[in-house]
């Protein structure tokens, strides 16, 4: 019993295809980041050593044929745990922001749909989390009981909740008004179909970019709380636990260090390029709103 | 603007109580039991009891929050569960050192960071501006810690100009203790160089396209006071906003750098504590931490308006 005149409501707008050249940055930040996925994915299979196997005799040896990035102070084989390690750093970026998507966007399209008192209260929520520098949230959470890896990435996904609420809300109040959404309302349809089905699909550009960032800077804030103890435990091990055990060991085996540190370097560097490759493919104008 | 001061500052106190509040509860509940921790694994229960009632942890949730606050509001932060002494004196010596290395660092991020930029922009599309932007790229794609253990084995290593950590107290000399505070320091502004420069370039492109540094330049006026007194002053609005969240980040890379430095500031405080589980340290510290990143946030947010009539005259009247 649907009115003729219904079925011809606007629909909403389908997204306009992204330029056909991709950019050279998403190219490259993509052959980055699969060539690193691929390297950790098989990581087990192509481990030259098992991570954990220690070998005395062959303690803090320099790059070698055998070793190609030397072995660390209890004589394992530094490339075989950059590489297993990696796993637990990409896990890191990946679930936090993950974490950070689930909790966030609904969260904002709902303060961005309802607006009033649940906006305030949602956004008032977001003030005070936001008001803790991200590292300092962090170690709040993880400071009381035994520290763990998964805590750590459930901190560190509650600390970028309220800027991917923040932006998900705008995005969604300035869609609420578009004609698709007045005429979805006409239909009778319900929240949860108006929200996931109708805003989200034209919300998520923006989103995705967004992500893309968050990946990089949870990897990061994860290695930094690694590295001060409170992340991946031993002797399990990710990038930053590892940069922090070879601390000590500066002086006298820096590949330890410098290892891991590339890794992650050239890691972050290919979700950067990624992103921005993104940017520029889904919204040529956003490049320049976003610097802003 | 009085006015405007007054509300931020209303809502900065109010977001300090529920920041107490917050960190209070998530501290004091979750250890499940710190009187067990303080009197060690192997305590008989009588003992933990005991404890548990000279720290008031027996008392009820409400009246020990009360304690804890009405205690700060007093200047009094409690006493340190590991050091056995008061924990204020403590932590506002590290603090000092913590802040001579920020305020040290910011000068830094400041000048460089607004200079390269502008370089930058300038020039934009010249070798300077290409290198910046690659320098720009890797520098916010590594974290702090790395850095600092580049530079170690930079300076500290093969070079020997610099001590690799630690910190000289003003009485050895200038010289050893201006050279403790030099790596920490570079490690630290190396990323937000690289992070406000990027920006003060993409602000500063924008506006030396924009109409009216055109009509400066058709007055015929030099090219200096076109770009210091025109185009600078619009530039660094956004870059404003930006050095607020670049406090906050120096805050969580003070931490992480004081931990690579051994460096005896504030971040290292915190991390002693939490790994001693001294809990009246850790919450002092992340209060303190909390209230100085509020302020930082504020002072930006001031200057944003002081340099922005529209926001100062919009947001004063409403």
């Amino acid at each position: 019993m649907a009115a003729p005149a219904l079925d011809r409501a606007p629909a909403a707008p389908r997204r306009r295809r992204p330029a056909r050249r991709l950019p050279a940055a998403l190219l490259w930040g993509g052959a980055i980041i699969a060539a690193v996925v691929i390297l950790i994915a098989l990581a087990p299979a192509i481990a030259p050593y098992p991570y954990d196997e220690m070998n005395i005799l062959a303690r803090l040896q320099p790059p070698s044929a055998a070793h190609w990035f030397g072995t660390d102070e209890f004589g394992r084989d530094v490339l075989s745990r950059v590489l297993i390690g990696g796993r637990l750093s990409l896990i890191m970026g990946f679930g936090a922001t993950a974490l950070c998507l689930a909790l966030g966007v609904p969260l904002g399209l709902l303060a961005g749909y309802r607006r009033g008192r649940v906006d305030e209260a949602i956004m008032r929520v977001m003030d005070v989390i936001m008001s803790f520098p991200p590292i300092l949230l962090g170690l709040l959470v993880l400071a009381v009981g035994t520290p763990s890896f998964w805590k750590a990435v459930l901190a560190v996904g509650l600390v970028y909740v309220p800027s991917m609420v923040r932006l998900t809300r705008s995005v969604t109040l300035n869609l609420v008004s578009e004609e698709f959404i007045v005429a979805a309302h006409a239909r009778g349809e319900g929240a949860a179909y108006i929200l996931f089905s109708e805003i989200l699909p034209n919300a998520w550009p923006p989103i995705a970019v967004e992500a893309s960032l968050k990946v990089t800077f949870a990897i990061l804030l994860g290695a930094s709380l690694s590295f001060l103890g409170m992340g991946a435990q031993p002797p399990s091990s990710d990038w930053g636990l590892m940069i922090s055990g070879a601390r000590p060991l500066v002086n006298s085996a820096p590949w330890v260090a410098l290892a891991p540190g590339l890794a992650m370097c050239l890691t972050v560097i290919g979700i950067n390029l990624l992103g921005d490759g993104l940017r520029e493919a889904l919204d040529p104008r956003m490049v320049r709103a976003h610097r802003q | 603007m009085a006015f405007y001061v007054l509300k931020r500052l209303l809502a900065i106190a109010a977001i300090l109580a529920v920041m107490s509040v917050l960190i209070f509860l998530i501290t004091q509940i979750l250890p499940g039991n710190v009187a067990q921790v303080i009197a060690g694994q192997f305590a008989s229960p009588e003992t933990v009891a005991a404890v548990a009632h000279r720290l008031g942890l027996d008392q009820p949730l409400l009246v020990q929050y009360w304690r804890w606050a009405s205690g700060i509001l007093g200047g009094d932060l409690g006493v340190s569960l590991v050091m056995e002494r008061p924990v204020a004196p403590v932590l506002f010596h590290a603090l000092g050192n913590s802040a001579l290395l920020a305020a040290l660092s910011f000068v830094f991020v400041v000048l460089v960071g607004i200079g390269l930029g502008i370089l930058a922009a300038i020039r934009h599309g010249g070798i300077l501006d290409h290198c910046a932007s690659i320098f720009t790229y890797v520098g916010i794609s590594v974290p702090e810690f790395f850095w600092g253990i580049v530079l170690i084995l930079v300076f500290a290593r093969y070079l020997d100009w610099l001590p690799s950590g630690g910190a000289a107290a003003w009485g050895e000399g200038l010289g050893p203790w201006i050279s403790h505070l030099v790596l920490p320091a570079a490690t630290l502004t190396f990323t937000l160089i690289a992070h406000v420069s990027r920006l003060t370039r993409s602000s500063m492109i924008e506006t030396l396209r924009s109409q009216y540094v055109r009509n400066a330049r058709a007055k015929g006026l030099p090219e200096r006071v076109v770009l210091l007194r025109h185009a600078l002053r619009n530039a660094l609005l956004p870059t404003i906003t930006v050095l607020a969240i670049d406090v906050g980040w120096l805050i969580g890379g003070v931490v992480v750098v004081e931990a690579v430095f051994a460096y005896p500031g504030i971040g290292r405080l915190l991390i002693f504590a939490i790994q001693h589980h001294d809990l009246p340290l850790i919450q002092a510290s992340i209060l303190v931490i909390a209230a100085i990143y509020c302020l930082a946030n504020l002072i930006a947010d001031l200057l944003y308006a002081y340099f922005n009539p529209k926001i100062r005259y919009g947001r004063a009247s409403a």
